[in-house]
């Protein structure tokens, strides 16, 4: 049993403290788990001293909650998603045969999942009031944010021990710079890390002029989140209450205002400045220069090829530019067509080109083109459809069916010897549809239509056909570069395409001279180009992004300082000069590097300072029960109110650190408890943890579980946020924007001087100052959200959707419960479901009745809260 | 293992008496209200109170006081002339401010009503109500930028966000009207700092300002998708289904309040619209307010909306005029004062003419307001504009327990400086609440370790214009 393990641990810190009284200053007192009387009921440490609690008082706890009441409620709590259909049976059917095991498993599974960093990692950012803007008159997007925020779901799918936690949150960077072996991974999620601190709130027209708001900010939320202190209190005048005083508050000020902040551009000060690098400047040179190499390699390579191809295409030009033989030609008016036919002598390698031209007018000149060539012997043949038709791409040159690559090509023949350059793969967005078209231009083409069915485009194109198109200012040519020597015979049709201008005129002629090597090469080399000319470019883009992260970095050392005393608070009066230093309560001891940060994560982050161990064992516990043994999270001085069960908070604390500051070992010490899975209940005992305390799912859970329902959650996780790229945002025209996706809700983008509508009225962290518990609310316009939204119906009507797959009413009904309820339905519920359906389809349709159904058991109470 | 567990108690008891309805009896409401902890529940204020309601009028982006209801005929007289710099916040190192000239006003001033208070061109319909009127010719305030002043006005803190006044009112106490929200902003544009202003910050979220723009869902959520008949049919079943979980389970307010939360839910898809619905408001009505009949937007529409939404209980009414952009904020010309007075200077003569004759202004506070003045000089004396000026500016209220036909405080000859009897945005909240009877150093909440309250540690009643 776990509890032995620590039954004679001893504290032995030795820690000066500056007051001896208020309960949360004195060091943890590691108690023993009391005994208590009750038989069977404990089972770990946790329970034992819930139960003494209750027996002192005369109470008894609740019995255990029903296995499928535990899976929900466990799922949730872990997740912040219901359970599958399957993962309910396979508990229930497991703890069958040991029910602490099965539970004991589910907790593993769950605690393994992404999803727990997702639901986790969004209690933290609702303690660092993460947002994804700065706050100021424009309320900047700030476009690395969400580093930080995926760094923080990250660190809890790792379990990162939460000491190792809050040394990277402050002081990251100088860990990365000090540490010993770094690897590039390990040290873009350190610079990440201290994201904690940039995210800070920014104020006023010039937010670099209003910095000291900012620095405020800092301390406040630093207090609050690592050690249950309302520290702000003290920029004043001393704190009336706790130990802290103005010197205290500004030893913290020296340290921050020695640290700089990556800043995000305000309306008085636009540049965008100080974003901290993902990787150290060594690394950086090094990337650079190895940047360098790769541009300088990819520009030789376009060099070469524009040479090469120019060569070529000069040797095609050169050779078709020489005198020609007119074998035919003539004019086709529109809606008609004409054959031609002859027998010719060649010489392998000489081409044969029919010529397509414009008349007066040239937009309506699609032109169904048909050629067949036949040897003397009868013994080879060509036919230009058949040979192209079905992969016209396949290149340009095309191949015969003889395995001649050079067999046919497609020019541009406004002027002699070029071919078309560029593949289009889809005309007008029409797949079978595809054209070797002129680099960058519309026109000339020849095209086919691969298709069975006539294509309706510009006009109607029949099926199977191979058409040209020439340009406005010249014509388009097919040509046939012979492979044999002798005589071959010609036949073939130039045809109106495109029933309206003037028609087209036509020729054919044969060309002298081996063009076979002439035409092989430039196509595929001005392809070659185009891709090294997109390679290069593409590796220029790549510079100007170079990763970033909204993080922050230690001052010059010229710039490191401390500072003087505000009085009043008001920046404007200084009073006395303070050295950076710890807070007195803490120790008192002064900064000797740096700004001071890490020192500063190094006295926070310690078993000898007893606030933290307790103030983030008091979390979880409060997360997992819906309020804390300290039910005032963020403040343990002596204005927050005291513990219910000091020896228990004590023990957690002292586990917590025991187990190597691993949240998720936490977990489980609380989850396998007696307490985690005691029945609902009421009264007294409840108040105790003698009974759970249901609890109304988060904004997130709602909206999660309805994309989970209707089947539409995108469980990839995201990084940034579509901002715009042009910050010209003013005060007068402030950023405001309310994407929209489906990933799960912790990645949805917030913004800081305007909330969600879902998070504003399902009671959603404040964006602007830590929240330690949400307050949940229960008003009438969240019932309107249930009766009326737009999503929430979308997701009912999804839900309905994906029930259609069962084979009956019935079946439908009973996964509809099981999804949304984790359980199946009664009796008495399948009559009434029967019946509301029924009434619902007679009076609307049946589509519509399931949705309504659904929307019903979206609305229950069941649903909305965890039991 | 789940245990039955059963009380017949009062919940039980009410929740048989009305098992056989569809909705429940507002009575019953009422009644399960209590048990619920309702935080729109109805509070006592801390002394009897002069007005129920705030109808709070919010121009946006700096009112000219000289302009309109400061008259400062030396600094007419003195027009051109040089005077020196100071510490003004706005034109310290600002490139072309090296000297500065005053500046005259270009509309004329005439005295209206008993008391002969001097207004200018630019509100004469105004004018016409100055007997019910309280002016606060001496206002000043922290900041010279429109997002910390608008905040600044609407939370009393210049720089990080707190909850607004309609929040802290809705706070102190609570809602006459379930059907409504107790706190309702109609404003088509987003104003400086954006919903801060009538956000409720780490008051309880059911004191967050709704918003309202004027269209078919000024309310969001309201408008029903399936037809009543069929939505009557769902809420039956939900409700036998919520019933059903309320009586297996251990018992708990919270899901009873919920049931009750979709009662009113239900009523509020009537009511809501009901309120935004004007035909039944005469055609003389509409014209008093300037509103041609069928018009759903501009600002007669607002005041009007307003009426009709403190005919039916909503405790705080906030309604801005324009938004962050386009607005008061006049820079580059003061001709876009006169442009800007017309669309408000007869609708809020008509909602206090409106108000008076039914009654209503007795207990109704309308206060009107903007961020902060605009300076008596420029760079340049033929400058056609104003620059930010927090040092001076004019706010006024009317009705519910404030005295009419009175000017209260001044500022120097020249309209630079309040200097007689100067009240601080925080002093005018502290009025605020005063008529409404609450003790603004007693209306805290607690929070972060110590007792919040909207006047931080400042604020005096404006006695002077107490009637």
């Amino acid at each position: 049993m776990r509890v032995g393990a620590v039954f004679f641990w001893m504290y032995t810190a030795a820690l000066t403290l500056a007051s001896d009284q208020h309960w949360a200053f004195t060091p943890l007192s590691p108690p023993a788990p009391p005994s208590v009387q009750t038989v069977g009921w404990p089972q770990t440490g946790v329970d034992a001293f819930i139960l003494a609690k209750l027996e002192s008082q005369k109470l008894k706890p609740a019995g255990q909650a029903s296995q499928r009441t535990l899976i929900r409620r466990v799922t949730y709590d872990l997740t912040g998603l219901p359970p599958t259909a399957k993962e309910v049976a396979d508990f229930e059917k497991a703890a069958l045969r040991d029910p602490d095991a099965a539970f004991a498993k589910v907790v593993d599974r769950l605690l393994a999942s992404p999803r727990y960093g997702e639901r986790w990692g969004r209690h933290w950012l609702d303690v660092v009031r993460y947002a994804d803007t700065a706050g100021e008159n424009c309320d900047m997007p700030v476009d690395d944010a969400w580093r930080y925020r995926n760094y923080v779901i990250n660190a809890f799918n790792k379990d990162v021990p939460f000491d190792r936690f809050i040394r990277e949150q402050l002081a990251g960077d100088i860990i990365a710079k000090t540490a010993a072996k770094v690897s590039p991974a390990r040290h873009s999620e350190l610079i990440t890390a201290t994201g904690y601190l940039a995210i800070a709130r920014r104020h006023g027209h010039d937010a670099q002029m209003d910095h000291y708001l900012t620095i405020e900010d800092t301390i406040d939320t630093l207090g609050k989140s690592f050690l249950g202190l309302t520290i702000a209190c003290a920029r004043c005048h001393d704190h009336k209450y706790d130990p802290i005083s103005a010197k205290d508050y500004y030893g913290l000020y020296g340290i921050f205002a020695s640290t700089r902040y990556a800043y995000p551009g305000s309306e008085g000060n636009r540049p965008i400045t100080d974003l901290v690098p993902l990787q150290p400047l060594g690394a950086l040179a090094k990337q650079v220069e190895a940047w360098k190499m790769r541009r300088a390699e990819l520009t030789a390579q376009v060099a070469a090829l524009k040479q090469e191809v120019a060569a070529q295409s000069a040797a095609f030009t050169k050779l078709a530019s020489q005198p020609r033989t007119e074998l035919a030609k003539g004019i086709v008016p529109i809606k008609t067509e004409q054959a031609f036919a002859a027998t010719v002598e060649v010489q392998a390698g000489e081409m044969l080109q029919l010529t397509i031209g414009p008349r007066a007018n040239y937009g309506a000149d699609t032109t169904i083109l048909e050629w067949q060539i036949t040897t003397a012997d009868s013994k080879l043949k060509w036919d230009l459809t058949a040979d192209t038709l079905d992969h016209l791409l396949a290149g340009n040159p095309h191949a015969d069916r003889h395995g001649n690559a050079f067999a046919w090509s497609f020019l541009d023949a406004r002027k002699p010897g070029v071919l078309l350059t560029s593949p289009v793969a889809a005309v007008d967005n029409h797949k079978p549809l595809q054209a070797w078209k002129a680099a960058g231009a519309g026109l000339p083409q020849a095209m086919v239509n691969s298709g069975n069915t006539p294509v309706q485009a510009w006009t109607s194109l029949p099926p199977r056909t191979f058409y040209v198109h020439p340009a406005a200012d010249g014509p388009v040519a097919v040509a046939w570069t012979s492979p044999v020597t002798g005589k071959v015979s010609l036949k073939g049709k130039v045809k109106d395409g495109h029933p309206f201008g003037d028609g087209v005129d036509w020729k054919l002629e044969q060309l002298k001279g081996d063009f076979r090597k002439a035409i092989h090469q430039p196509v595929q080399l001005t392809q070659k180009l185009a891709a090294a000319e997109a390679a290069l470019q593409a590796h220029a883009a790549k510079e100007m992004k170079m990763p970033t992260a909204y993080a922050v970095s230690e001052e010059m050392p010229d710039k490191l300082k401390n500072v003087a005393l505000h009085k009043r608070g008001d920046p404007k009066q200084p009073g006395e000069m303070v050295p950076r230093k710890n807070l007195d309560l803490l120790g008192g001891q002064t900064v000797s590097q740096g700004s001071g940060r890490l020192q500063l994560a190094q006295w926070i982050a310690t078993e000898k300072n007893p606030l933290t161990a307790r103030v983030i064992a008091n979390r979880v516990w409060m997360h997992h029960f819906g309020r804390g043994l300290v039910s005032t999270p963020n403040d343990f001085g002596t204005q927050g109110q005291p513990p219910t069960h000091p020896a228990l908070l004590d023990w957690l604390a002292t586990e917590l650190i025991r187990q190597k500051w691993s949240i998720k070992a936490l977990h489980r010490t609380i989850l396998l408890s007696a307490t985690y899975q005691a029945a609902a209940g009421e009264g007294p005992a409840q108040k105790l943890y003698g009974a759970f305390t249901p609890r109304r799912l988060s904004a997130e859970e709602l909206r999660d579980t309805l994309l989970t329902l209707s089947g539409s959650l995108d469980l990839a996780m995201p990084e940034g946020h579509p901002f715009p790229k042009g910050r010209g945002f003013s005060q007068h025209n402030p950023f405001r924007a309310n994407y929209k996706h489906t990933h799960r809700s912790v990645y949805l983008m917030v913004q800081r001087i305007q909330r969600r509508p879902l998070m504003a009225l399902f009671d959603g962290a404040d964006p602007n100052a830590s929240t330690g518990q949400r307050r949940l609310s229960n008003v009438p316009t969240q019932a309107l959200y249930f009766l009326n939204n737009e999503f929430l119906h979308t997701q009912a009507a999804g839900f309905a959707t994906a029930l259609a797959t069962e084979p009956s009413r019935d079946a439908r009904i009973q996964r509809a419960h099981t999804r949304a309820l984790g359980r199946p339905a009664t009796d008495a519920e399948l009559a009434d479901a029967r019946e509301f359906l029924t009434a619902y389809t007679a009076a609307a349709d049946e589509t519509k009745a399931w949705a309504a159904w659904c929307r019903v058991l979206l609305g229950s109470n069941e649903f909305l809260y965890v039991e | 293992m789940n245990t039955f567990r059963y009380n017949p108690n009062r919940r039980h008891f009410l929740r048989s008496m009305t098992a056989g309805s569809v909705l429940m009896p507002a009575l019953v409401s009422e009644m399960l209200g209590a048990e619920g902890g309702d935080p729109l529940a109805p509070r006592r204020p801390h002394f009897s109170p002069r007005a129920k309601r705030v109808i709070f009028i919010n121009l946006s982006g700096g009112v000219s006081h000289i302009d309109t209801f400061d008259r400062k005929p030396e600094l007419i007289a003195s027009h051109g002339k040089e005077i020196a710099k100071g510490d003004h916040p706005e034109i310290q190192n600002r490139p072309g401010y090296e000297r500065i000239f005053l500046k005259r006003t270009q509309w004329d001033f005439k005295k209206y009503g008993q008391c002969g208070k001097e207004v200018s061109a630019l509100f004469p319909e105004v004018g016409r109500c100055v007997d019910d009127i309280a002016f606060i010719n001496s206002m000043h305030t922290s900041h010279s930028n429109h997002y910390n002043a608008t905040l600044g006005m609407h939370t009393g803190s210049f720089t990080v966000s707190r909850p607004s006044i309609g929040a802290w009112v809705s706070y102190g106490l609570g809602t006459e009207n379930r059907n409504l929200p107790s706190f309702m902003v109609l404003a088509s544009q987003s104003p400086y700092a954006g919903g801060q202003v009538w956000g409720s910050d780490f008051l309880p979220g059911a004191h967050q300002g709704t918003r309202v723009q004027p269209g078919p869902m000024p309310v969001p959520n309201i408008a029903p998708r399936v037809p009543r008949n069929l939505q009557e049919l769902e809420l039956a079943a939900l409700r036998k289904r919520n019933q059903r979980h309320l009586q297996t389970g251990p018992a708990n307010p919270e899901l009873a309040a919920r049931m009750r939360a979709f009662e009113t839910a239900f009523g509020m898809q009537m009511a809501v619209p009901e309120v935004f619905d004007f035909k039944a408001e005469t055609d003389a009505t509409h014209a008093l307010y300037g509103l041609k009949r069928g018009q759903a937007n501009g600002f007669g529409w607002q005041c009007l909306a307003a009426r009709r939404l403190a005919e039916r209980g909503v405790r705080f009414i906030e309604l801005i005029h324009t938004g962050s952009a386009g607005n008061w904020d006049s820079h580059g010309n003061m001709m876009d004062h006169e442009r800007l007075a017309k669309q408000v200077d007869r609708p809020i003569y008509g909602l206090i003419t409106d108000l008076k004759s039914r009654g209503l202004l007795d207990d109704t506070l309308v206060v009107w307001t903007t961020e902060f003045g605009r300076t008596p000089f420029n760079n340049k004396a033929d400058a056609p504009g104003r620059e930010h000026h927090n040092w001076a500016f004019t706010t006024f209220l009317a009705g519910g327990g404030v005295k009419g036909g009175v000017t209260h405080g001044a500022t120097d000859e020249i309209g630079l400086k309040a200097v007689d009897h100067p009240v601080h945005t925080h002093d005018f909240h502290a009025t605020i609440l005063h008529l409404l009877g609450l003790d603004h150093e007693r209306l805290t909440h607690f929070h972060d370790g110590r007792d919040f309250r909207l006047t931080d540690v400042e604020g005096h009643v404006v006695k002077e214009i107490l009637a």
